[in-house]
């Protein structure tokens, strides 16, 4: 709305995002998710946070992460999300598929008119 | 195997009618919360920290919309939704209901019925071996109409003896007859004159006995009768020792 700066997430990236920062902060919830991918994208991300929670429970139903309530650092009551084994294997494969394409895309900026004649 | 097992699960939530409105309820509420506190600590005050909170997060009835669409199968739900409400339209008018039906009640067994004739008749092959290769005969007269699949027993005899065509021939005639066997009343029984080629033409062996051949096709052989199976059955009781 007043963030015309910040961009929407894709939910394909979104899901890359979330699969990453399970990996490397061990199981959370959603709002430390939230928190997490805010934090790293240097607020340039707005996430509309809510849709966070379809994309976990898409996740969820590919069995890519594994969810279960638990207790917060301050006692509150919580959905834990928690990679899996195919978690990993789902990460390293759109990892590389993503570094792939940015590489591809990063040559295509850097061609100059010269190059090609 | 990952869109298999999400299908199912999908499956499942849909026949189960399982829901997670109240998860999610609890983990957005938790997520506001959350976030209304880390604004209270920025120096915000309460009320404002909530509002802002409550915006980060997004349209909660959208959010909710596509987590639903996640969890159960969107499409099969619209269709028995779809399903109910029409069969709740047809209760509202019996009338237009009860039109409908027996228009479409009738359009189906005219096709029907259309297409089990057509079938029988056209489309299916004989229940015979190589039925194929079964040809009738037709005559025409000298006009050049048809004869309607009638045919001298000359003309039969003189095609027989010059053919080079076909690898039997067989000519039958209906007939109504009355039986008397043995001490029996007289019955009245549907009958067919037929050659000994019949049985080679529609290549079937009779389950007792034997079936016609030259000797009976000679002139002034002994009267010989093949029964059909119902004949037999209806007739003798189905008494093998009939012959």
């Amino acid at each position: 709305m007043f963030t015309k700066t910040k961009k929407d997430v894709q939910s394909g990236t979104l899901a890359l995002m979330v699969l990453k920062t399970l990996n490397v902060l061990g199981p959370q919830h959603g709002y430390g998710i939230a928190r997490r991918i805010e934090q790293i994208s240097g607020d340039k991300l707005f996430v509309n946070q809510g849709t966070l929670y379809p994309v976990l429970l898409r996740l969820e139903q590919e069995g890519a992460v594994e969810s279960d309530w638990g207790t917060s650092e301050n006692n509150r009551r919580a959905r834990f999300y928690r990679l899996t084994r195919a978690g990993h294997k789902l990460l390293e494969a759109e990892k590389r598929d993503w570094e792939q394409t940015a590489a591809i895309i990063a040559r295509f900026f850097e061609v100059k008119a010269e190059d090609l004649a | 195997m990952k869109t298999l097992n999400r299908f199912l699960i999908r499956l499942r939530n849909l026949v189960t009618g399982q829901r997670g409105d109240q998860r999610l309820r609890e983990e957005l509420e938790d997520h506001v919360a959350r976030e209304a506190e880390a604004n209270i600590q920025a120096g915000m005050s309460e009320e404002e920290a909530r509002r802002r909170a409550r915006m980060k997060l997004g349209a909660t009835e959208a959010i909710r919309e596509q987590y639903h669409a996640e969890e159960g199968l969107p499409l099969l739900e619209c269709l028995v939704q779809d399903t109910r409400f029409s069969l709740r339209q047809m209760r509202h008018s019996p009338g237009f209901t009860l039109v409908v039906v027996l228009t479409m009640a009738l359009g189906i067994a005219a096709t029907t019925t259309i297409f089990t004739v057509m079938y029988s008749t056209l489309l299916r092959s004989l229940p015979y071996p190589q039925s194929e290769r079964i040809v009738a005969i037709h005559d025409t007269r000298i006009t050049g109409r048809s004869a309607g699949g009638l045919m001298t027993g000359p003309r039969f005899y003189d095609i027989a003896a010059r053919n080079r065509s076909f690898s039997s021939l067989a000519i039958f005639y209906f007939d109504e007859s009355t039986l008397i066997a043995g001490k029996k009343l007289p019955v009245y029984v549907k009958g067919a004159g037929a050659n000994a080629g019949f049985w080679d033409v529609f290549a079937t062996a009779p389950m007792l006995g034997r079936v016609f051949d030259a000797r009976d096709d000679a002139p002034h052989a002994p009267q010989t009768v093949v029964l059909s199976y119902p004949g037999w059955q209806r007739l003798f009781g189905g008494d093998p020792n009939v012959i």
